[in-house]
């Protein structure tokens, strides 16, 4: 019907953002930038104790402290906000709630307490100082082995075994395979606690209208909608009533896409003192409360053949989930990921494992960025590592002897792999990294005392879930589809509003790539708008990388339905056929008469201004919602991460001499963003592999409670990294898009291990965990030279 | 993080300074850089009554040579003297450590005095008085006095200053013609407090080593001269068992402490490899001049 | 001396000061509690929200701004401390005509920002570099920009667009 041949793709392109100049020149608009009129500002007052009663609140000498309006503690919050509790029917899952304001019990330092409101957050933090409360303290359950011990004091009264989840699953005939296996490799690999920390803390500004009865709530959030449907759902409004608006939001990496206690403290105090209030989390409260995540322990078995095959796994697998479950998705995302996502890219069907999300007295697990694929990457990679060593095989190679070679192929974890390069892949990196010249030439340095190594990381990233799929986890709101609004404006010019949220993905940018490409409309005649829920469709925002196989879908649906009408208007206004028009750079013309045209433009005037024009039966406007659901189980992108690193075996430390990343995220919209998504997954793979730790005490407090402590990498921790582009398209995606945001978080940490690893293994050490720090890495090496001596 | 409530003075002269100093004592505390004692008063650890901002005291402002002393006034700031000629030419080994001292922003602003009064142990500066034999001139309503680096640093951030005194002057030995330096550190990232590190001075005669004089700085409550390790060197040849044994001897005079980066034992075995990378490169250095 | 403090302005127990300063050319004069960080001051009372605030002490350099030309952490300063100076915010990099900054246009030219919240920091700390070191090496920068933390970029465009700049402007 009609071609687009002769106007270049706008997908695939490099496009240059159109969210830049404003966030380049300061006029990017953040929560805390939003100015609302009668504001007061708000200081939570946080529980010191990680496991204790509550005895009581005193507020008395806050209010005396000027410039303070009122305190608010669980009490009087009450008949405002109901407690959230994640609802999840899945077997062998625990449900619990999570107080808004902490009742009479606390069960993690940082849980907040109570919330005082004044007229600035300087007076508001004087009255918080002022705050007196009573605990008696209870037994902290520390960390997982303290949790599932005999007699264990129970966090939740509703989970006595500390368990949000335990389920186990076999697959496949995991006995036959240990049985017919020639060696057992055994293992236990770690990953710490660590989290996200995005720049712009968490920020809210509540606003409720005693006039209206309306609920506005400025929220940077990559969940708008749901948040709305959180938010008047637990402070029972109407959803209707309820307004969630994240503009620009400064970074997210999944800890954005729950809801939070301090939402719906706010908005409930708004409502009470019917005026606006404001509060973003400072760093310290972010590091303390905001979702952590990664720390799971996972203790393994591999049955493998002589030649490297490996023909079974067993697992147990426990995740330290902390204290609560966060609504909506509940406790279980990081142990289910890891556990379904084992096996990784490669053709292991036998595979057995009992997952464990386990309860502590430490701030909740959230979806930080891979979640629960990081630990799966992480587990497989060093049983790949291990076989390799075990069997004398070179690791690149014991990888090709195992990955899938036909697609689709259903994984023991229920994926459907759909496409991928993984030979060319693995090839591309070990050509990319220089692998047979760089380990030779290694080999002669160690003669020098220098010690460097070469590591891979070849994983899956499962990404836009599907709806089945998702609906199979048993949660009340399933992320299975998502939303586009096309509207043609009367003027010519389109607005695409879409249900994902953009914290500095390029949404903008790339939707309206896809958009122009579909709607046959130049990429600058689209504006793009999204994280107003009074203005977007309704949708699961942005996270799991889902959002341009969603929304890139939803959109295509709904520009093809643009396209359609416009094309049909203009047959009509042309007295042509349809099929002797094509639609391109914003005009419908006849194929074999070019002269004769009409603009989008025209059409949009006809359709919004004269309908006494329009053909019979044809209704004015230029609307078209449509909602896409994702193919099941989801997409599958794939990379290889290569990293050559150079030990210092004096000091310990690590410098990572280069970095490549092998991608397939099927069509590439705009390479430059997911580059710019690889480096920045990497950055903080880098940082989980070397530097960053959350770090609790035995008593439950935070240790690592400040950026001096807590060690994001910097300008001279990370390296270039340079990404080599594949493209294996989805067969079942609209568009081919795969999702990839999350994928260079979740390979980076194991190409790192497995490249120091080779730099140390003269000394013969070997980590099956992160973080590798210099204390870590100079402790081995004397134990190893003191065995040697 | 905001700060609590504090009275707050803006001085434009030393004598103002000092009588506000006199007259509030423990209840108020100087703001010079403001690089280590505002953001503990973001973090509410600090609360003094009064801070007293000397920023304005024009007087302060100064880096001075007069023979084989470089003085460094109080209101100084890291930058300007990291690139200043009498500090390069005169004590390198400062501009040297100060390359380690965190980042643009903060030397822009920072002051080497208010270093040297923050007193952290794990600061570049205070090691490097030490090791120049500085003098430091505090100054109150009561008159002035001088005090040898080496008596300077108590402990934890604590000095020998009264809290009516304000640290004035640091007056710095300069480096000597036969004479070489070296600073070496290690720390988690770019620009972070050291993990451990020393600053080396010393100077050569013929082969051997001679006047040398090292102090670890992340060594414990305070920078520590590390004299175990001097004896080993001082008079000898440099070769690998002599920097082999000053190694030795430097780790077990240091007791720093084990904290969240590292365990003690890790800093003291690395605190020996610095040692040796760094007397091997201001002996280095010594002979090139 | 004794009576500058005693005697000072208050609202309720909160001393307050008069602070004049010219920020990106233009003159302010208002009155500001003491213990009011400059970066607060900026964005509240000011209206120059593109200063940021990611961790308020002293680490991540969102905050940046140029006091007399110097780049500084305005988490780490008072607002009363900048009576009489010049500052320039990110809001006074591109010029009247709305032009960006040859720094802002080598950042949107190589993909340097992401969620944009660290990036008036960067900007503003690459001009500094720049000022001083028109020719910097890859080493150069990642050394000078250290003190400014990115989550999102992983520093690798940025360094791209830091280098880029530097050659346009020799150019």
């Amino acid at each position: 019907m009609s071609a687009t041949a002769a106007t270049p793709r706008a997908v695939g392109a490099r496009v240059k953002r159109r969210e830049d100049p404003r966030l380049l020149t300061g006029r990017g608009r953040y929560v805390d930038d939003v100015r609302v009129a009668g504001v007061l500002h708000a200081a939570f007052v946080r529980s010191t104790q990680a496991h204790a009663r509550v005895r009581a609140v005193h507020a008395a000498a806050a209010l005396d402290v000027p410039g303070v309006v009122g305190v608010f503690t669980g009490a009087d919050l009450e008949p405002y906000v109901t407690t959230p509790r994640a609802v999840c029917t899945a077997p062998g899952y625990t449900m619990t709630g999570f107080p808004v304001l902490a009742r009479d019990k606390v069960r993690m330092v940082g849980e907040p307490v109570a919330v005082v409101i004044a007229e600035s957050r300087y007076q508001a933090e004087d009255g918080a100082e002022q705050m007196l409360v009573e605990y008696e303290a209870l037994p902290v359950v520390a960390d997982v082995s303290g949790a599932l011990a005999a007699g264990a004091p129970a966090v939740h009264d509703e989970a006595p075994d500390n368990l949000f989840l335990r389920y186990e699953v076999e697959s496949g005939d995991v006995q036959a395979a240990f049985a017919e296996a020639e060696h057992v490799i055994r293992l236990e690999t770690r990953n710490q606690r660590y989290c996200a920390v995005p720049l712009e803390g968490r920020a809210v500004v509540a606003d409720f209208d005693p006039a209206t009865h309306e609920l506005t709530v400025w929220l940077s959030s990559q969940i708008p909608h749901v948040a709305r449907t959180g938010l008047a759902r637990f402070l029972g409004l109407p959803e209707s009533r309820v307004r969630v608006i994240s503009p620009d939001v400064g970074g997210g990496f999944g800890t954005k896409a729950v809801l939070y206690a301090e939402e719906l403290a706010l908005s409930a105090i708004s409502r009470l003192l019917g005026r606006p209030v404001k509060w973003t989390s400072d760093r310290l409260e972010d590091l303390q409360s905001s979702c952590h995540g990664r720390e799971q322990v996972h203790r393994i078995e591999a049955a493998v053949r002589a030649d490297g095959r490996i023909l079974g796994l067993r697992a147990e697998i426990f995740a330290d989930s902390g204290a609560y479950a966060y609504w909506p998705w509940g406790a279980g995302t990081d142990a289910a990921q890891a556990e379904e996502g084992f096996t990784g890219p490669y053709d292991i069907p036998s595979f057995a494992r009992v997952t464990h999300a386990v309860i502590t007295n430490k701030a909740p697990m959230g979806p930080y960025r891979g979640v629960g694929k990081v630990m799966a990457c992480f587990s497989m990679e060093r049983v790949v590592e291990h076989v390799a060593t075990a069997l004398g095989l070179e690791s690149l190679d014991v990888r090709r002897r195992n990955f899938v070679q036909e697609f689709p192929y259903r994984t023991a974890g229920g994926f459907r792999l759909e496409s991928g390069d993984y030979a060319r892949a693995l090839d591309l990196v070990a050509e990319a990294l220089e692998y047979e010249t760089v380990r030779a030439e290694n080999e002669r340095l160690r003669a020098e005392g220098r010690y460097r190594g070469v590591g891979v990381s070849f994983g899956i990233e499962q990404s836009a879930h599907g709806g089945k799929f998702l609906g199979g986890k048993s949660l009340e709101i399933v992320a299975g589809y998502d939303s586009a609004l096309v509207r043609v404006e009367p003027d010519g010019r389109v607005t695409v509003a879409v249900g994902l949220h953009s914290h500095g993905q390029g949404h903008e940018t790339t939707i309206a790539q896809i958009a122009a490409d579909e709607l046959g409309v130049p990429v600058d005649d689209i504006r793009v708008v999204y994280g107003d829920t009074a203005v977007a469709p309704y949708g699961m925002g942005t996270w799991a990388s889902r959002s341009t196989v969603y929304c890139g879908g939803a959109t295509i649906l709904a520009a093809r339905d643009a396209r359609a009408k416009i094309v049909r208007l203009g047959a009509s206004m042309l007295e042509a056929n349809e099929a002797d028009l094509e639609l391109s750079d914003g005009v419908v013309r006849a194929v074999d008469a070019p002269g004769r045209f009409v603009s989008v433009a025209d059409v949009a005037r006809r359709a919004a201004h004269e309908p006494h024009l329009l053909p019979e039966g044809e209704e004015p406007g230029l609307d078209f919602v449509r909602h896409y659901q994702a193919p099941d189980p989801g997409s599958f992108a794939s990379a290889v991460h290569g990293a050559h690193v150079e030990v210092d075996v004096h000091t310990g430390e690590v410098e990572i001499v280069r970095y490549v990343v092998v991608e397939d995220c099927g069509t590439v919209v705009n390479p430059t963003i997911v580059e710019g998504q690889v480096h920045g997954g990497v950055a903080q793979g880098i940082g989980g592999a070397l530097y960053e730790r959350v770090v609790y005490d035995d008593e439950g407090q935070l240790i690592s409670g400040n950026l001096v402590d807590y060690l994001l990498p910097g300008f001279t921790e990370v390296p270039r990294i340079d990404v080599i582009h594949l493209e294996s398209p989805s067969p079942h995606t609209l568009g081919g898009f795969k999702g990839m945001g999350e994928g260079g978080a979740i390979m980076s940490p194991g190409a790192i291990v497995a490249a120091v690893n080779d730099a140390l293994s003269p000394f013969g050490i070997v980590a099956d965990h992160t973080p590798l720090t210099p204390d870590w890495i100079l402790s081995e090496l004397a134990r190893s030279w003191g065995e040697a001596t | 993080m905001k700060p609590p409530r504090f009275d707050y003075a803006a001085p434009t002269t030393l004598d103002e300074a000092l009588k506000l100093l006199a007259e509030h004592g423990e209840e108020a505390k100087v703001l010079a850089g403001g690089q280590s004692l505002m953001p503990m008063l973001n973090m509410r650890l600090a609360r003094p009554a009064v801070l007293v901002d000397v920023n304005r005291v024009a007087e302060l402002e100064y880096i001075q040579r007069s023979g084989d002393v470089v003085a460094i006034g109080g209101l100084a700031r890291q930058h300007d003297v990291s690139v200043s000629a009498e500090v390069r030419d005169g004590c390198p080994l400062v501009a040297r450590a100060l390359a380690h001292v965190g980042h643009p922003a903060i030397r822009y602003r920072g002051t080497i005095c208010g270093s040297l009064a923050h007193a952290d142990p794990a600061a570049e500066m205070p090691a490097v008085a030490i090791a120049l034999g500085a003098t430091m001139v505090a100054q109150s309503v009561r008159g002035t006095r001088s005090i040898a680096a080496a008596e300077f640093f108590r402990s934890w951030f604590t000095t020998a200053l009264d809290p009516d005194e304000l640290l004035v002057e640091v007056q710095l030995r300069a480096q000597p013609p036969r004479a070489g330096c070296a600073f070496a550190e290690v720390a988690r990232r770019h620009g972070d407090f050291a993990q451990a590190g020393v600053a080396v001075t010393l100077e050569r005669d013929g082969r051997a080593v001679r006047d040398v004089r090292l102090v670890a700085l992340a060594a414990g409550p305070a920078p520590v001269r590390l004299s175990r390790a001097e004896a080993e060197l001082e008079g000898r040849v440099p070769d690998s068992s002599t920097l082999e044994a000053a190694a030795a001897a430097a780790s077990g005079e240091i007791t720093p402490p084990s904290d969240i980066h590292s365990s003690a034992d890790y800093k003291r075995a690395v605190l020996a490899v610095l040692v040796k990378r760094a007397v091997r490169a201001a002996f280095e250095e010594a002979k090139s001049r | 001396m004794t009576t500058e403090v005693r005697d000072q302005a208050r609202v309720g127990a909160e001393q307050i000061r008069a602070i004049a300063v010219t920020v990106n050319g233009r003159l302010y004069e208002r009155i500001a509690p003491v213990r009011k960080t400059l970066a607060d001051f900026l964005r509240e009372d000011l209206g120059l929200t593109g200063t940021h605030l990611g961790c308020e002490h002293g680490v991540c350099g969102a905050c940046t701004v140029l006091l007399e030309g110097r780049p500084v952490r305005s988490c780490l300063l008072l607002a009363v401390q900048v009576d009489g100076a010049s500052l320039t915010s990110i809001e006074g990099m591109a010029g009247p005509d709305g032009r960006l900054h040859p720094i802002q246009q080598a950042f949107w030219d190589n993909h340097g920002l992401q969620c944009g919240f660290c990036t008036p920091g960067m900007v503003l700390t690459a001009a500094d570099l720049l000022a001083s070191n028109p020719d910097p090496t890859e080493r150069d920068v990642r050394e000078h920009m250290a003190g400014n933390i990115c989550r999102c970029t992983g520093y690798h465009f940025i360094v791209d667009a830091i280098l880029a700049a530097a050659r346009q402007e020799a150019a």
